[in-house]
Order: structure tokens, then sequence, then C-alpha cells
């Protein structure tokens, strides 16, 4: 392979999983990609905890993986258990979480990278980013070599200006040992950017062979055949367990006592931390009534002992922290090997970028991860992957990949980070979507893969397959609709063996399958006894479609409504103080954000309803161009 | 068994590199307790410089006896590279060493560590050591302070170290990594003489922009080698080169050598100055004269080669083991 070593298409800056994604997702599309990290050790490191997936951040991996993306493969080959959560509730609220195998995770992670034609991974801290004439041109290290390329992706994580805090202790560090980028975020000052601080923690580590697991409740893997990706081949995988504990008022009690040293009250902290995922000191102010606070007690690999406290996170004074621990029921002999710790970073404020998550005032210049304001692997994962491939549609001439609320997680993801305020780090749930019984973890493939053949990601062969089982949900429900069963005392015992009503008129199975207690293998076992030639991804989501429809069409019947204002561009450097029918607050407000759709402008706290119609008005007026076209 | 007392041991080796896993290692199989205190524990067994054991040196390290009991060795065989296997590396540039996979030694060698019962291991920077009533105190920067019978020190190239390749040089351990300038600070003050050291570490190349059909020789016909960092990688690490010049400089030196000419280097080679002990301060079983008790091992005594700074390890383990008893 020739590369000319000085000049590339896409340089990515951090190779954390916004990194990899971007990189990854460039290079598949032909260009020819640089990606850049302090560290090559560190490609792909999991920092905090052991797992990839949950609710809301399953979707996201999913929505990657049906767009080419490697995270849900990479999390298939390195983990230690595998579950759906949530599975007796609905679909909607469903999701898979894996538990990874760090060190694992890394290796395989960075062979795939290593082995990705056009892709050269390396070692360099950019200290600067070169622009001229409001157009991004490269890259200098710090140690002198200049890169060119056409554009820059920034996925540095927690490294700008990374600090590290531990009790009254604190060095610059982006993560634990390792030094930070101290130079780049002037750089980025220097072209315009607005930057603010975030901070995270993490808990403490603690010595598996110290842990007394007798009492302590088992959280198991699923036993039956999974797959993270929807390109791998379903299977029954490995099952190393988790553990769940609690706190208790003694833990309460150790850590109101010692409440002073916590960095978060003695000063040594003071910017945002993520709401979400509090520390325990925070826990334990903000809910002085709960007396207890669960702890799951999480491998970080095969070939170690050391083991994640996921819910126990502290920056605490490592003695305080070490008393904290062994007040946990199963703990009591525990011994820290890592102290937890809380690290504060640089962000850009992402109101800064579009929806290709390219920046408003510099042409080439995209940002993805955690330096947008973001916590989560899959999270910065979902924004590197679009970075990467928007810079490259970019680069090609190509339409760009816009990702919406009403398609994806991603979408929901992207807009929101647009639009809202943020006042801690970002994380995803299912909530902050209002589409999520269309948007399922489970048919991610049906609703993506078709972006990922396009952009070149997914093979025609993956994506065939997906058509296929596209036609093949349409068949079987076809196939319900039509096999009508009459009633009679046979079929009557049989509906009542699968404790269901039993029927006094001609019914299909298709309504029998709407009934909230039946499922489809019931069905199919006991009304085709030769079975039939569908496998069970298929009749799952026969199943998912026939039981929810209403609720689906509700939800697509208000997509469509919205389509039209969602797709609605709104020409950027547009002087919204000029139309004299908009509120101030929503003239001030939409000036500051630069909304690029009418969908968006909607969103944005402090502009109405009754704005979006002004607004509406005044673009035919001015553009000509009608909304519901 | 008694609760253990998680800040008392018998002995604390500070650093977790080759010679400090090796003297962790041997102290606990004399069956002291031993705490082994890393910077970063993800970095527990990584071997820095090249990644493979030769004979001339293995035959020092087996000279006293031990080597199949070295942890080093154990881990090193279990991810040796069959090079016979490997097409990508012709057996003529290797000789007869034994190669080693730079990541899985490295978590092989931190799990035997690990699951030794009597070494616990620990994330953090050491920044002082104190003495009192023969009990030494090690403080570190969370706040934390143990105290042990006997301490072995192992920083390696950490004590106020720079990394430097052309002009450029940054204050770090290895590359990535933060250095302990504290330490160095603090031992001075109790009298100990430093001085300053260098060493260099050969460039990292991706191995795909190699031309392998041609010989890869230099033209100088200095011997190198391109030596394979894993199975799992496709980095190479070239050594044999002194490489500390700036990255512009190192590329066009490796091109000139036939099969290189494409080479792209994934990580520069770089010089690292670093503090090194006066080696007179410490007796033959490496305790040093004025603080009895305190032994130093491996870089930190100016020495380099992975069996040369395990030996040390071993040698201080065991010594300082029999201190303990």
């Amino acid at each position: 392979m020739k590369i000319i070593e000085n000049s590339y298409d896409i340089i990515v800056v951090g190779a954390g999983h916004a990194g990899c994604e971007a990189a990854l997702a460039s290079a598949r599309m032909g260009l020819h990609t640089l990606l850049l990290t302090i560290n090559i050790d560190k490609t792909a490191l999991m920092p905090c905890n052991p797992a990839i997936g949950g609710l809301g951040k399953s979707q996201l991996v999913r929505e990657l993986d049906a767009m080419g993306g490697q995270m849900g493969k990479a999390a298939n080959r390195s983990l230690l258990q595998i579950k759906t959560l949530n599975s007796s509730k609905g679909p909607a609220v469903q999701g898979l979480r894996a538990q990874i195998d760090k060190k694992e995770y890394e290796i395989e992670m960075k062979k795939v990278i290593e082995n990705t034609k056009n892709l050269i991974l390396k070692q360099g801290i950019v200290a600067k980013v070169i622009v001229e004439k409001k157009e991004t041109r490269g890259v200098a290290l710090e140690n002198g070599p200049v890169f060119k390329s056409k554009a820059v992706i920034i996925a540095t994580g927690t490294f700008l200006r990374g600090r590290i805090i531990i009790g009254d202790k604190d060095y610059n560090a982006g993560r634990m040992g390792e030094y930070p980028s101290m130079r780049l975020t002037a750089s980025l000052k220097d072209l315009g950017f607005k930057i603010d601080r975030f901070q995270t923690a993490t808990p403490p580590r603690i010595d598996r062979r110290t842990i007394d697991f007798k009492g302590l409740k088992l959280q198991e893997g699923d036993s039956r055949a999974l797959s993270f990706s929807f390109w791998d081949t379903e299977k029954i995988h490995e099952n190393i367990p988790c553990y769940l504990t609690y706190t208790n008022k003694n833990t309460h009690r150790t850590i109101e006592k010692n409440i002073d040293h916590s960095p978060i009250k003695s000063g040594m902290i003071d910017t945002h931390g993520p709401r979400h995922c509090p520390s325990i000191d925070r826990k334990v102010i903000n809910f002085p009534n709960k007396t207890r606070h669960p702890i799951f007690i999480e491998p970080e690999g095969r070939n170690t002992n050391e083991t994640y406290l996921q819910g126990l996170t502290t920056s605490m004074p490592a003695g305080i922290q070490q008393k904290i621990v062994n007040t946990v029921e199963g703990l009591e002999d525990a011994r820290i090997i890592k102290p937890g710790y809380a690290v504060e970073y640089d962000y850009i404020l992402p109101d800064q970028l579009n929806f290709t998550m390219e920046s408003k005032i510099i042409q080439g210049l995209y940002f993805a991860g955690q330096v947008n304001g973001t916590s989560g692997y899959e999270e910065a994962a979902a924004q590197g992957f679009v970075a990467g491939v928007n810079a490259s549609l970019k680069i090609n001439e190509k339409e760009p990949l816009i990702l919406t609320r009403d398609n994806s997680y991603i979408g929901v993801l992207i807009d929101d980070l647009l639009t809202k305020e943020l006042f801690e780090p970002y994380r995803m749930y299912t909530s902050r979507a209002e589409y999520r019984l269309v948007l399922r973890s489970d048919n991610a493939d049906r609703r993506l893969s078709k972006i990922g053949f396009k952009t070149g990601l997914i093979s025609e062969e993956m994506y065939s397959s997906v058509k296929k089982r596209k036609k093949q949900i349409n068949e079987v429900i076809r196939m319900l609709k039509h096999k009508k069963i009459n009633p009679g005392s046979k079929v009557n015992k049989t509906l009542s063996n699968i404790n269901t009503n039993t029927i006094d008129s001609p019914t299909t199975l298709h309504q029998l399958l709407k009934r909230p207690e039946v499922d489809i293998d019931a069905l199919i076992n006991n009304f085709f006894k030769e079975g039939i030639p569908y496998d069970r991804k298929v009749l799952r989501q026969v199943e998912i479609e026939i039981k929810y429809k209403g609720y689906i069409n509700r939800q697509l019947s208000e997509i469509k409504k919205l389509s039209g204002i969602e797709k609605y561009m709104l020409p950027q450097g547009f002087d919204y103080f000029s139309i004299s029918g908009l509120t101030y607050e929503a003239r001030e407000k939409l000036s500051k954000v630069k909304p690029n759709t009418l969908g968006q402008a909607s969103r944005i706290a402090g502009v109405s309803p009754a704005d979006i119609s002004v607004l509406i008005m005044v673009l035919k007026q001015r553009t000509g161009k009608t909304v519901w076209s | 068994m008694n609760k253990k007392d998680i800040y008392e041991y018998d002995a604390v080796i500070i650093g977790g590199g080759i010679s400090g896993c090796e003297a962790s290692y041997t102290s606990a199989l004399s069956g002291a307790r031993t705490l082994l205190i890393s910077i970063n524990t993800d970095s527990i067994g990584y071997m820095a410089f090249d990644n493979y054991i030769s004979n001339e040196k293995g035959i020092s390290a087996a000279g006293i006896n031990t080597w199949n009991d070295l942890a080093l060795n154990k881990a090193a065989r279990i991810n040796r590279i069959d090079i016979n296997s490997n097409k990508n590396t012709k057996k003529d540039n290797i000789g007869d060493r034994m190669i080693i996979d730079r990541k899985r030694q490295m978590m092989a060698l931190k799990s035997i560590i690990e699951n030794h019962k009597n070494i616990d291991t620990r994330q953090g920077l050491a920044v002082d050591i104190g003495l009192k009533k023969n009990i030494y105190n090690i403080l570190t920067n969370d706040g934390n302070s143990y105290k042990s019978k006997v301490i072995i020190l192992a920083p390696g190239t950490f004590l106020d170290s720079n990394i430097f390749w052309g002009y450029y040089n940054i204050k770090a351990g290895r590359p990535g990594e933060i250095s302990s300038k504290r330490l160095l600070r603090n031992l001075i003050k109790k009298g100990f003489k430093f001085k300053e050291a260098k060493l260099y570490c050969g460039p990292k190349i991706d191995g795909r922009t190699l031309e392998l059909k041609k010989y890869i020789r230099n033209k100088d016909k200095h011997k190198i080698s391109i030596v394979p960092e894993g199975k799992e990688t496709n980095e190479m690490y070239v050594d044999g080169l002194k490489m500390a010049g700036s990255e512009k400089e190192q590329l066009e030196e490796l091109k000139k050598i036939n099969g290189m000419e494409n080479v792209i280097i994934t990580r520069p080679g770089y010089g690292i100055k670093h503090n090194i002990l006066s080696p007179i301060q410490i007796n033959k079983n490496l305790e040093s004269k004025n603080f009895p008790g305190l032994f130093f091992c491996g870089r930190i005594n100016g020495i380099s080669g992975y069996e040369h700074t395990a030996a040390q390890g071993y040698i201080a383990g065991l010594n300082a083991a029999k201190k303990i008893k």
C-alpha cells in the first residue's frame, strides 16, 4: 500500500471510541486517513465501566452496527456475558448489554484498525489545527511534523487540559498515569471556538480475591443465543457473572462524616459532572432519605483480578475510599487496587456544530465524542461514525448524512446536542426519544442498513439479507392474517393450554397474536405442525409489529406529519432579529443556536409554536420555499 | 486467617516493570507479604524497549540458576512468537532470540503477579519514603501511606525523566505516561546521589509498509532487526538503529534500507533522559549502604536489558526477603 506520508484526506485526533469509529468509517469509504493518538498502546481503551450497551445506549450501538460501524462487532468478540435488558417489558425499552473484557476489546479494535486499508494509526500529540481562510488544511504535532488534510476530526475525549483529582490532590493527566494535551485548546480558541469545562469520575477497582461473594446476588448473562452485531451469527456466549450488593446506613454515615474531603464539597471541583451517573458522595447528599444504593460488581477482564464497582464512583482521598468500600456487604475485606478519581477537561459547546458534526465556523473541522460534552462509549462512537462518514461524503462532494429524531437515536443525540443547553455531560436514555416504539434496538438494521449500503460501509450481500428479512416479515404477517382457526373443542383446548381465552367465532392467528399473553412460538408450534421456514429473528419482528401495531402506526403518522418541518433546512446567516413577529427571546435564542432545520428550531427552549408559525410565513415570503412541499 | 492489614507489608516494591515484577515475585515466593506499587496498574509487566530476549543475555541470567523460576520467563514462554510460523519475519534477521508478544506478555505477567497469594498490587505514584524505628513508610500521591520492613526501588526510567526526539522533549516516563519527580527530589534530600543517563528506544513501523521480498538491511550493513510486536498487531519494532532525531530524519534514515522505501512510522524512536543511582551507594546484595532494608534494582542501577533487570529484581527480592526473616 502506498500513502504519501505527509498528506491525507482526513486526520482523526484521538483513538478512543469516537476516534476509532471516525477513522474506520472514513478509511472504509476510500479516503486516506490518519488516526493520531498520544499513546498507541491505549487505542480503544475503556477507561470507566467494563460494559457496552444498556438502555438507550444499546440502540446507539445497534444503529451504528446497522450502518457499518465497528463497536457492536468488537463487543461481540470480547464480551464476558451478554443479556437483554427489560426482557419482560415492551420492545421499545429493551436493549442489549454486554460485559466486556477491556484488554481483549482493545486488542480486537486495534487489530481491525491496523488491518484496514487506507488507514494509518500513528502516535503523536496534536498542538494545532491548521486553517486557512476558514478552511481546514491539516494539523501540526507538538514535535514538529505537519500533516496536511482536507478534514480534521477532533475526538480528544478527556485529554484537553485534563486534570485528575483525588481528594485534595490534583495533577495534569488525561487519564490516570497518562499525560494530557495541553496545547490544542489554545489553537481551538484562536479559531474562535467557545470552550467550557466538564468533569467526570470513575469508581475504585478492587482485588477480586478480597471479595466475599457469599450472600451477594448473582448477575448472569442470558443463556440463549444472542449477538450484539446484526452481522455475526447469534450464539450462546460465555457467561462470566457479575454480582449485586448495596450500600447501607454505615456507608452513608462514613461518607457524611468525611464529606468535607469530597472534592465536590471542598472546592477542588467546581465544574459540572454527570447527574445521571453521580458520585456516591453526591447521591448521599442529594438523597438523604434513601437507605441504600445498588452496587454492581463487574470483572474488568479474564486476565486480571481488578474488579469494577458500578455505583460507587468517588474521588474522595484514597484512604476514605477504602473505608467506604469496606462498609458494604461482601466488601468488608475488599482491598482497593486503583482508587477512584475525577477528571476535569475542556469541551467545546456543541451548538457550534452542524448535524454533520462539522463546525459552523471552520470548513472541514469536525468534533466527535466526549469533547462535545457527552459521556459514554456508545455516544462517543455514534458521533465519531457520523463525523467520519460526513467528512468523507463532503470530500467526495456527495450529499451529507443527516440523521434525524424520527429515524434514529443517533439523530436524537445529535439534535439534542445542537439544540439543548448542556448543564452536564450528555447521556442517552430511551426517554429522550419521542418515537421509541419505532426506533428499537431490534429493528435498527431495517431502519438504517440502507444508509450503510449507500455509503459503501455495508456490502450488497449484507444489505440483501436485511431486505430478505423485511420481505419475510411481511410474508409471515400475511400468512397469519390468512390463517383462520375455527372454534371447536380441540382448538379451544389448545388455547387453554397456552393460557389464553377460548374463541367462539372464526379467528385469525393475527388476531390471536394481538393478545398480550400469546406469543408467536406458541402459535407456530400449535397451528403449524410442520413448522415454518423462518428463523427466530424474523418471527420476533413479526410478533412486535403485530402486537404494537396501533402504537407504532400512531408514531409513524406523527413522524409523517412533522417530517416537513424536520427536513426544512434553514438558511445559515439568517437575520432573526429582523423578524418583528418573533418574541425577543426567540430572536435571541435562534441567533445564538443558528438551527439547521425548522424542526431543530422548534425544540429550542424559548422558541414557541407561535414563533415557528411566524418563521414559516416569513421564510415562505423571503425564500419562496414552503414547508409542506 | 486474621484480617490482613492492607497498609502494612513485609516488602514494598515501587515500580511494576520487568525488574519490579521479578522482585515482587521472588520476595513473595520467599514468603514475604509483598506490595507492588505502580503509577498505572495497566502497565504492570510492560516491556518498554525491544521485545525479545537474546541468548547471550539469557546466559547471564541463567548463571544464577533461577531462569526457570523467573516470572518473566514464564510469561515470555507462553507468549513467544514462533518465528518459523510467522511469515512476516525472516529467520536470519532474528537469530535465535525469543521474540515476545508484547501485549500478551504484559497481560500474562500481570496475571502471574496478581494471583500470587503473597502479592498485592496497587495503583499509586510513590512520592516519598521515610524511616522510623527500622520501619519504612511509603507515601503515595493519593494520600495513602504504607508501612514496610523493606523497600525495593525499581522505578526504571521514571525518575524525573524526559523523552526526546529531534528538538522536541516532554516530561514522560515512557511515551504517553507521566514521570515521577517528587520521589527523586526526596531521595536526593536523604543524601542519595544520582546522575543523568540516557537510553534509546527504536521506532515502530506499520508492517504493511514493508516490502518483504527485498532483503531488509541498511546500506552501512549494521545489523538491524525488524521484529513483530505481537501476533495480533501489524506494528513492528526496528532494532539496531539508535534513533532520536526528528521524525523526518528518522523516516529518511529508514527509507535508505532496502524494502523500507515506503515505510510509515507508527511511533518515532526516542531517547529518554532519566536519573540513575551512582552504584557506589549500594552493596553487592543491592541494598543501600546508608539505609539498611532499602534495595535498588533494575535500570535505576544503570543496567539495561530485561534479563539483567529481571536478574537484579531476583537478587533484590531474595535479599530483601532474607532481611525480613
